[in-house]
């Protein structure tokens, strides 16, 4: 904003016209840091034709409980108070309760829409959209613990150190708008979620197509953003003009070494940025309808709400990938007193997401942006602390919507009582693979060479799902 | 668990094997043996016909390649579906569940042949193979199936295997530096390597850099640090021939050395201090291990004993307090403070371990043959779990100090009033607590699986290395996880608690300093746990050893013997594994190692290795490009005893180091040799993350000159190297710059330009800090009024040097253009702190040329 004008002028002066620019730094920033835009713009196409070209990830942090959501499980309030059933192998938990009774789930489940899908009353607004979901009943996992979880749910794998799936989309593809980040990440509260910045981190791709942090709640949305207190804009302005006379004489006397060129352009491209950001994130704009829509006049829901629009602010502007954490810090997490936990993180979650897909409908975005729905893992039938439950990585429930998804139908089952996955089971590589696909880019083909490996984002495994669009 | 053949439920009691090559017991239970032995005697002698050139040609076009690629992963060595092999001749004619797989009588009628044609079984089961290839397999069967002698038993795809393809096991050329007619240019042995490719190439050097580029670039290059002015002046205008050798020497004396070229290592290792995963906790002792490596390198410490200290500093029967902090590169991998899967948690552990070892010390990236033979270099997936088995019987310590036994006798000495004069009050402390220590034990141990519980319950003298490790696992969650054991506490007794505590601190002068606390290793000294491969359904031990590519070469024999030679100084009760793979890694006549170890230190100073893929020297990573050159160097470095000091000062005396980066012909250069592999010039290079901001502290003079101890927080203006690194936040300006993560092994750091470092550098706090602490010391250095020479002195600090005169003038005219002193004096301070930014953010400050 305070920049705007400056920027012109910046920009004026130097004409900015994209392809020639890749040109020139294809060997400097471009082949490092620019692969996706070369191989697009010079080289050729997606892999395949994409049903989606945008994602947005709703992360249910801490593990919701498929079991009291969207995978009704009879059996499980008749047997409640009892032991697991010997039939089914005892798995290892992660608060390690041995023997502890099912717990029943007091829910009311309803069939919804033309397709029938169960939800239950814990979400009453996306109910009203079943006809439109996916839901993927047998997800499984590794990891038991929310560390490790989280790491596999964004990485493929559950200990540290490979790029989060928003980075290998955004390597794949590249942004539509350079003027914003073009993987975004979002969060319900001021609390960072399990294992902080590296679930978006790029690991051994370059750090270009890691996620960036925009903070809603902050004056300076995007860190850095902001010119500093005090400065007015006619010194930012002399002092822009300075350096980048002093950065273009750097680079003519080194002409071969576009990486240079490639910082100058980088000064332009983060001015750009501070004058469009600020507008992409200004819910002002949007009318006294979308603000009750999204349940921004409420407490309880305008946390989590103001992320969703957000993310439709950004997909309409041309951001690849947005993440938003719900119940940032493990807050879905509910080893006890799992009634008034997930009562409060759905009506946190509910009217938000059912708003976000209402609004994406409308606005003709749905078919184009695929709304990924779960948590790390799921939650056990078996009790903990009486009240509670634990961890559940072997069987649990998430969603997709819009991208070219097919809705209302339901792939995998979970076992009757929820516990392991046991028909059309989905790994987390699975799901990856399958989001890629959607998205036009083969899990197999997407490919980064590092240390003499060829790296790829399932590691080699990892099937897309046909069913997601054929149903 | 019954039924379950599992290690700890092997009897106890039996002895110890040689520590070097064994694998611990067999897992194979004693009734299994018999009937392996009788499929063994039972096997049919394969009757062979006659060699025929044309059928062993038709073996590699098709069989093998066949066999390999498609059947051998579910008919191998490690998966047997139908009970059938297919890796070897004599496997194929014993067959599996449906009879042999080959009939030598009727080649026709073979299974192998009827299932390739889909007539029958169908294999492969995913689709047919070609009918070009079928046709070929018919006519080597009918032709008597021939099968090569050395193929025995298929490894690989056949074409990796050997060691005569691998370059970098190749024995180290012994050519001599080259002589080129002509080449005046020449000044060092290397340089006449380097001349020679340009000539062969129709390349011309670039002419030598001025002095002020040079010194600037050998403090970056050396320290990590810019040189101040004064240091610049010094240099520029001594007289004596030989001022830059004198330069080189002083800056190789400089602690600061340490801090730069320590860091390269701390990347390699995967250095960090913190856990990562959920609670990222801090690790508050492991600093000693960086000071550790920074002090190696300032004392020019021999190869071979940096490379001992850390992979079996333990090991050593003198008690050496640095060889034992050296074992904390042993301890920078994941630990998660809650996890209860411990047997997947040390399995990880374990396979992360292989992997960095592999990575730093190999130059290989072993990580591949974990789950398979790797599909490029000669290292099968059993290579993997040998290196792997060199760890195996390891513990982890957390009660180790950096002492002598004497400081620790003479601590025991001292401490003997306090335990004395406190024993009263220590006693109720413990009675205090004891309830709640009780609670906490259960608590802990009920949350493991029960075979975990089982390991933590028995008797220490009954566990193996194995259940000595669950119990590890199982105790240090007792402290570490769930607030600890006091945090149940009743209020009325963390008040008496508390009360206790201080009338212990009043006895505090009798108590000596504390013992500096170590994480580190040592190997446990009872019945160790064989390393086995994951899906190996026979479980089959894997002793260490290493690369089986090298077995029954010239090499491999003279490397094995020389790691194997008995060991002098052993401690007492350690395996000796650790010991045995860092003198194989550091044997003289190991020319992988060695190139690994010479390549990275050329690497970091020319941008580039002679190798470009310094973390893969296999078939996947480049070939060099100065083979002969990388070569003498290792022949060098190696006669020299190992140490880098002279490496370095080799390189920097070198025409090729003090080339300009300007080359009157580039554009011609550039046509020829457009990445530069020939050496022509010096390229431009961003400064590394650490570099930029030490370089901001020395502009702004707030710098602390301060060498080691504990890690600060990133507000301290110390540097880099001392800021506290959390493998969960990497947010921070360091990070902002490519900063290595520290979660795994980092030979060559990216240098990405990207907006958002644009905003960190023009918008960032800390280099608006900087820049407004660089002005204030300008002004206090030059004097008030004197605008012209603070704006020189800015570009002195930053650039080393003045710049062009019209970059000059535009500087004077940003800074007080229409401004007149003293009157508007607040203005042109603040312009001159603006002008310091600027400068903070071009490519004359954060680019060395």
């Amino acid at each position: 904003m305070d920049l705007h004008h400056g920027n012109q002028q910046l920009a004026g002066k130097n004409p900015w016209n994209r392809r020639q620019w890749l040109r020139s730094s294809a060997m400097g920033l471009g082949s490092v840091a620019l692969p996706w835009l070369l191989q697009r713009e010079l080289r050729g196409e997606l892999h395949h034709p994409p049903r989606a070209t945008s994602v947005i990830w709703l992360f249910m942090e801490g593990g919701p409980s498929h079991i009291d959501l969207l995978d009704p499980k009879p059996l499980l309030n008749r047997l409640a108070g009892q032991p697991l059933p010997k039939s089914f192998k005892e798995p290892i938990t992660a608060m390690g309760e041995k023997g502890a009774p099912l717990l029943a789930s007091p829910r009311k489940w309803r069939r919804c829409g033309q397709s029938g899908l169960w939800a239950s009353d814990w979400i009453p607004h996306i109910s009203e959209h079943m006809d439109d979901l996916c839901v993927l009943r047998s997800c499984w996992t590794d990891g038991i613990n929310h560390s490790g979880g989280v790491c596999q749910m964004n990485t493929c794998i559950n200990v540290a150190g490979r790029p989060s799936l928003g980075s290998w989309v955004h390597y794949g593809l590249g942004t539509e708008n350079e003027n914003l980040p073009g993987f975004v990440v979002m969060c319900d509260s001021a609390t960072q979620p399990t294992n902080g910045p590296r679930n978006w981190g790029s690991a051994f791709i370059p750090a270009t197509h890691q996620g960036v942090l925009l903070r809603a709640d902050q004056a300076e949305p995007i860190a850095h953003l902001k010119t500093p207190d005090g400065v007015s804009i006619s010194r930012v302005h002399a002092k822009a003009e300075l350096l980048q006379q002093f950065n273009r004489h750097y680079a003519q006397r080194y002409p071969q070494q576009s990486e240079l060129e490639a910082r100058v352009r980088s000064y332009e491209l983060a001015f750009r940025m501070q004058a469009e950001a600020p507008e992409a994130v200004d819910l002002s704009r949007e009318s006294e309808y979308t603000h009750r829509l999204y349940g921004l006049d409420n407490a309880a829901t305008r946390p989590f709400g103001t992320t969703c629009l957000l993310a439709r602010r950004l997909v309409e502007r041309g951001v690849r990938f947005v993440q938003l954490y719900s119940g940032s810090g493990s807050k879905w997490d509910s080893h006890s007193k799992i009634e008034s936990n997930h009562a409060r993180m759905c009506r946190s979650m509910d009217q938000p997401v059912a708003a976000l897909l209402t609004d994406l409908k409308a606005r003709g975005l749905l078919d184009s942006t695929l709304v990924i729905w779960g948590g790390e893992f799921g939650r056990t039938p078996m009790s903990e602390k009486g009240d509670g439950r634990d961890h559940n990585p072997t069987g649990f429930s998430m969603w997709m919507a819009g991208g070219g998804v097919r809705g209302g139908q339901t792939i995998g089952a979970t076992d009757e009582l929820g516990l392991y996955a046991v028909e059309d089971k989905m790994h987390v590589k699975d799901i990856h693979a399958s989001i890629l696909w959607l998205l036009g880019l083969d899990n197999m083909k997407l490919t980064f060479d590092h240390k003499g490996r060829i790296e790829r984002p399932t590691i080699n495994e990892g099937r897309f799902h046909p069913k997601l669009i054929t149903g | 668990m019954a039924g379950r053949r599992n290690p700890q439920r092997r009897s106890t009691g039996r002895g110890r094997f040689h520590p070097f090559l064994s694998a611990g017991e067999p897992l194979v239970d004693w009734w299994i043996v018999p009937i392996l032995f009788l499929c063994l005697t039972t096997a049919v002698a394969a009757p062979l016909r006659a060699d025929n050139a044309a059928m062993e040609r038709l073996f590699e076009l098709a069989v093998r390649p066949t066999l390999v690629n498609k059947c051998v992963r579910c008919h191998g060595e490690r998966k047997q579906e139908g009970n059938l092999r297919v890796d070897s001749l004599e496997f194929l004619l014993r067959g599996g569940d449906s009879g042999p797989a080959i009939d030598l009588e009727h080649p026709e009628q073979s299974l192998l042949l009827q299932a390739l044609r889909y007539e029958g079984p169908e294999m492969p089961p995913d689709r047919p193979l070609d009918t070009r290839t079928v046709e070929q397999i018919g006519r080597w069967l009918k032709g008597g199936a021939v099968w090569p002698k050395a193929s025995a038993v298929l490894h690989g795809d056949g074409k990796t295997k050997s060691a005569s393809d691998w370059w970098a096991m190749q024995p180290l050329s012994t050519a001599p530096p080259p002589d080129v007619a002509g080449d005046s240019w020449s000044r060092t042995p290397i340089d006449r390597f380097v001349y020679a490719k340009m000539q062969e190439h129709g390349i011309t050097p670039a002419p030598p850099a001025d002095r002020w580029t040079l010194v600037r670039r050998a403090y970056f290059d050396l320290l990590g640090v810019p040189p101040t002015p004064a240091e610049i002046a010094a240099v520029v205008h001594d007289p004596a021939e030989d001022a830059w050798e004198h330069l080189i020497d002083k800056l190789l004396d400089d602690p600061r050395y340490g801090e730069h070229w320590g860091r390269y290592w701390l990347d390699l290792v995967r250095y960090a201090e913190s856990d990562g995963w959920k609670a990222d906790a801090y690790r508050p002792h492991i600093w000693r291990y960086r000071d550790y490596v920074i002090t190696s390198f300032n004392e020019d410490k021999p190869f071979a004993r940096f490379v001992l200290e850390q992979l079996a500093g333990d090991e050593l029967a003198a008690q050496d307090p640095a060889a034992l902090t050296a074992t904390g590169f042993l301890r920078l991998g994941i630990y998660e403070y809650n996890q209860r899967d411990a047997r997947n948690h040390w399995n990880d552990i374990m396979n992360e371990t292989t992997d960095v070892v592999g990575d730093v010390f190999f130059g290989l990236s072993m990580a591949c043959a974990r789950c398979h033979d790797h599909k490029f270099d000669p290292i099968l997936q059993e290579d993997y779990y040998r290196l792997r088995a060199f760890f195996e019987p390891m513990l982890w310590r957390d009660d180790q100090v950096a002492a002598t036994h004497d400081q620790m006798e003479e601590y025991e000495r001292r401490l003997q009033p306090w335990l004395e004069a406190t024993r009263e009050i220590r006693q109720q402390i413990d009675d205090l607590v004891q309830p709640y220590h009780d609670r906490k034990w259960r608590d802990t141990v009920d949350k493991f699986p029960v075979d975990i519980q089982a390991c933590f319950h028995m008797p220490r003298a009954d566990r193996t290395s194995w259940q000595q490790q669950m119990a590890y696992l199982v105790e240090r969650q007792f402290e570490e996880e769930g607030g600890g054991p006091l945090k149940s506490m009743s209020k009325e007794d963390k008040a008496k608690y508390e009360q206790l505590q201080q009338e212990l601190a009043k006895f505090n002068h009798l108590k000596p300093s504390p013992l500096p606390p170590l994480m580190t290793v040592s190997d446990f000294e009872g019945i160790l746990t064989p390393t086995t491969i994951p899906d190996d359904p026979a479980r089959r031990p894997i002793a260490p050893g290493f690369l089986s590519v090298l077995e029954g070469t010239a090499i491999g024999e003279t490397l094995l013997a020389e790691a194997t030679a008995p060991a002098g100084q052993l401690r007492e009760g350690t395996t000796g594994r650790r010991t045995m793979l860092a003198r194989w890694i550091t044997s003289p006549h190991n020319p992988l190692t060695g190139r690994v170890i010479v390549n990275r230190l050329w690497q970091h100073h020319f941008g580039r290795g002679l190798v470009d893929s310094p973390n893969d020297f296999g078939a996947q990573g480049s070939p060099p490009t100065h083979p002969e050159l990388l070569d003498w160097l290792v022949r060098d470095f190696v006669k020299h005893g190992g140490r880098f000091k002279r490496l370095h000062k080799m390189l920097l005396m070198s025409a090729t180091w003090q080339q300009s980066a300007v080359h009157p012909q580039a554009d011609q250069m550039a046509r020829i040799d457009p990445q530069e592999q020939w050496l022509w010039r010096w390229r431009v290079r961003r400064l590394r993350a650490e570099q930029i901001r030490d370089a901001m502290l020395v502009a702004s003079g707030r710098l602390q000159p301060q060498l080691g101890g504990p890690s600060v927080d990133h507000s301290a203006a110390r540097r880099s190297i001392y800021v506290k690194q959390f493998r969960n936040r990497n947010d921070t300006f360091l990070h902002g710059f490519d900063m290595a993560n520290g979660l795994h092994s980092v030979a060559v750091r990216d240098a990405t330009t990207t907006p958002l470092q644009a905003l960190l550098l023009f918008n960032g706090d800390f280099p608006l800090e900087q820049a407004h602490a660089m002005a204030e010391r300008i002004l206090q250095e030059v004097g008030p009024d004197d605008w012209e020479r603070a704006v020189e002195q800015a570009f002195l600090l930053t650039w080393g040097r003045l710049p062009p005169v019209e970059e000059l003038m535009a500087a004077q005219h940003f800074v007080h253009d229409g401004l007149r002193a003293p009157a508007d004096e607040d203005k042109i301070r603040q312009r001159l702190a603006d002008f310091c930014h600027v400068l903070l953010n071009t490519n004359q400050f954060l680019y060395v040329d």
